[in-house]
């Protein structure tokens, strides 16, 4: 930390909030608000004035375990070495005024707005620890001896509360046993449930600090399942029973105070015995997870990146770009993203400065062509310059649409991805994209459709799952039968449902629709769209008319070859089983009704559906 | 058996139970466990995960339950340790395997409305206190209707017959009825 703040072109901020963030990668312009600290950097932190301070309120850094006064440092090696007022609860009695002989103290400070132009930007905004109070059975807050782990670090630390001693809270003296309980509201369905990662490992090295600072403290880990997945944690783990640390494999039910002294008693079901038992310690530590930090959600919403379930950020692919959020030239590093040990953050942390500098060591930035864009010929046509819509707004993951209230909505290319989501959910059709324009889609739906359509199995597959599925049931040679047209695009949200009542009204025999599964959409929500789309579309031509066997959604990974060709054969038994005859009956009988659907085609002038017709 | 899996089928309970990881809290804070360390919740799931089914149904333990919920709220993968457990009971008395104990319970029920009958001691006490005397058999018609239509009378007639295919079905719930008729 000391070497960032001296690094020449580290410009360390802090006591500052990132208020607004416009512009996209490589030209973001920030909004920061630095906050007075109502000490000038004149200060040599004497200290002088946390003495004339009269005020004492509880110390956020110690976990509310020793005071602090109104003007502090929040910890001795805090970088920059600079005292702050804390204007909620200083009086205003000019007392460290007085005391500091620099005259450091300038209580006219305001906070300032900073504007800065940055080309990209890590959210490394960290986590905070779950509060263990609404676990009741445990008793956290009732019981003065059961704490949290952040609580028990603070109290075996040097330079903490009792410095360094470990105590029972109750009346400071030294436990006889110490419990800890793991998963203490993660993996738990009511709280998080998540598995936090660090905490076996945390509990492993406190519990084993313990043993070596306190050899006659007995310690106990109650754990469900011990995950010591990473290198040399192992290891770890089994010094750590060397040393002495009792294992147990129960997740204690409820925490009692002991009838005779002022220990607690932890009533728990011993897995390998197989009957309920009963353990007395002294001190109880709850090993509490990880969750969001406050704030995670305006910061994400300020920068457009989106939260998970969990509501930690969302990564743009979590098993491919695990550093990348959503939006282009934003990266993620560390707990902000989802629960992580040390190792794993100084590994994201760094992988996202390299992410950066990729971007910034370039003049120009090359983006894929593939870009959704407005219709040019009618500006006015978006519904957004008379009334609210911002479908596609919504519908964009990345946020390069944007609406403004009473303008045309308009697509900023840098932040584009491609998916084309967007497009089939414009109620005014006026969004396309690059190298995949409708009239392309069509061009090659009438192409594949020309002669003998009953035949036929029109499949469209998405870029990165789908079609890759596809090849790689050629790549093994696996065997399907050759009547399916596959038509590619970028993503299975692209597919409009127009695609499909047009080949059904060629006279397709049957059309597949596939992409991702839903967790590995490359567009993040494209296949949600899709599956959306595609449901309703199902029933639609059911009613039409249309058997539900001719119409087929299937999420097909990269690797599952084996399912592309399975589905295709399938496909190609149901064509042969529902026979020419009926499918012909079928399309004879829908065909006016999906004329009267696709009628709007026509009108469009872009997409002349009688002249395509002749040139395809 | 067939009907007993064909019920638990219906109540979709191996469904709800699948994503238990066996942490053991139900049995740990479980108020029955601590007096009888043979009654375990967390064994009864584990036996439905591994469709050890015939096992439960022979196993008058699970009558031991008091329903106190304890384990469905402790839960962290939000399983409803003591619904199930009541689902089973049920499945149980469907096929007649009923304990005894709980046979003349319900039997005392229909008879006097009690779930047990008060002592001479009791009586004194209450006699010496001033309290009313306690009104004995079921006077509400609804009730009785309700039982009859339930079939508790013929479920209660015969403990002994364990035939399956009996009209047993309309059984509803009789252990629920027992819970409504303690509350009365």
């Amino acid at each position: 930390m000391v070497d960032a703040a001296r690094h020449p072109k580290i410009n360390l901020m802090t006591y500052s909030e990132v208020k607004e963030v416009k512009g996209h990668v490589g030209n973001f312009r920030v909004t920061i608000e630095h906050k007075p600290r109502y000490v000038t950097d004149f200060c040599n932190a004497c200290g002088d004035c946390v003495e004339a301070c009269p005020i004492k309120v509880p110390n956020e850094f110690d976990e509310q375990l020793s005071p602090r006064h109104a003007i502090y440092q929040s910890f001795a090696q805090a970088v920059p070495s600079a005292y702050v007022i804390d204007s909620d609860n200083c009086i205003r009695c000019y007392k460290c005024v007085d005391a500091c002989e620099r005259r450091t103290i300038d209580f006219s400070q305001e906070s300032e707005q900073i504007e800065l132009d940055v080309g990209s930007i890590v959210m490394a905004t960290g986590f905070e620890v779950f509060n263990p109070a609404p676990l009741s059975e445990y008793g956290y807050g009732r019981w003065q001896n059961v704490i949290n782990a952040p609580e028990l670090e603070r109290l075996l630390d040097p330079s903490g509360p009792t410095r360094g001693e470990l105590v029972r809270p109750s009346d400071f003296l030294v436990p006889r046993q110490v419990a800890f309980i793991q998963c203490a509201g993660s993996r738990d369905e009511r709280y998080n449930s998540y598995c936090s990662g660090y905490c076996c490992m945390a509990s492993i090295k406190t519990a084993l600090h313990i043993r070596e600072t306190y050899p006659e403290i007995e310690v106990f880990i109650f754990y469900i399942d011990i995950r010591a997945s990473h290198k040399g944690y192992e290891e770890f783990f089994r010094r750590a029973r060397e040393r002495g640390v009792k294992f147990i494999r129960c997740k204690p039910s409820e925490i009692e105070p002991s009838a005779g002294h002022r220990g607690l008693v932890l009533h728990g079901e011993d897995r390998e015995r197989g009957r309920p038992m009963k353990w007395e310690a002294d001190l109880v530590v709850l090993s509490t997870g990880a969750v969001p930090a406050r704030g995670t959600g305006e910061m994400g919403g300020r920068l457009k990146v989106s939260l998970d379930e969990n509501g930690f950020y969302r990564e743009f692919h979590p098993k491919l770009r695990p550093v990348d959020s959503p939006t282009e030239g934003v990266f993620l590093a560390g707990a902000a993203c989802g629960p992580k040990d040390i190792p794993y953050s100084v590994a994201q942390g760094s992988a996202a400065a390299a992410r950066c500098s990729r971007i910034l060591m370039k003049e120009n930035l090359l983006i894929e062509p593939i870009v959704a864009h407005m219709l040019p010929d009618q500006p006015d046509r978006c519904l957004n310059v008379n009334k609210k819509c911002g479908i596609c707004v919504e519908r964009c993951p990345f946020g390069a649409m944007t609406a403004l209230p009473g303008e045309p909505a308009f697509v900023t290319e840098a932040k584009c991805m491609g998916c084309g989501t967007c497009i089939p959910d414009c109620p005014q059709g006026g969004i396309s994209q690059n190298h995949f324009h409708d009239l392309q889609i069509y061009a090659q739906i009438h192409a594949y459709l020309n002669d003998l359509p009953e035949n036929k199995i029109l499949a469209f597959m998405c870029w990165w799952c789908s079609y890759p599925g596809a090849d790689n049931a050629g790549t093994n040679h696996l065997q399907y039968p050759p009547s399916s047209r596959g038509i590619r695009v970028m993503c299975a949200g692209r597919i409009r449902k127009d695609f499909i009542l047009e080949a059904f009204r060629k006279g397709a025999g049957m059309v597949l629709v596939s992409g991702c599964h839903r967790q590995d959409c490359h567009y993040i929500t494209g296949q949600h769209y899709a599956e959306r789309r595609m449901t309703k579309l199902s029933k639609t031509l059911e009613r039409m008319g249309i058997s539900a066997e001719r119409f087929r959604v299937e999420w097909i990974s990269a690797a599952e070859g084996e399912k592309y060709a399975r589905v295709i054969r399938e496909m190609d038994q149901a064509l042969k089983n529902i026979g020419q005859k009926r499918i012909k009956a079928e399309n004879a009988k829908t065909h006016s009704e999906l004329q009267r659907c696709l009628a709007h085609l026509s009108d469009l002038s872009l997409f002349p559906v009688k002249t395509v017709k002749g040139t395809a | 058996m067939e009907q007993f899996k064909r019920f638990l089928m219906e109540q979709d309970i191996p469904r709800r139970v699948r994503v238990c990881y066996q942490c053991g809290v139900c049995a740990g804070g479980c108020p029955v466990g601590k007096w009888r360390w043979d009654f375990n919740p967390r064994r009864f799931i584990e036996m439905i995960l591994r469709d050890e089914i015939d096992d439960i149904i022979k196993d008058d333990k699970i009558w031991l339950c008091a329903a106190c919920h304890t384990c469905l709220e402790r839960c962290p993968q939000t399983i409803e340790v003591s619904e199930i457990m009541m689902q089973l009971k049920n499945a149980a008395a469907r096929i007649g395997s009923i304990p005894e104990n709980q046979v003349k319970m319900g039997r005392e029920i229909m008879k006097t409305g009690w779930t047990q009958t008060p002592g001479k001691r009791t009586l004194r006490i209450r006699r010496e206190l001033g309290l009313p005397e306690i009104p004995r058999g079921i006077r509400s018609r609804e009730l009785r209707n309700l039982m009859d239509c339930l079939g508790l009378p013929e479920q209660l007639k015969r403990p002994e017959n364990k035939d399956n295919d009996g009209p047993d079905r309309s059984v509803v719930n009789p252990t629920n009825e027992k819970k409504e008729k303690n509350t009365e």
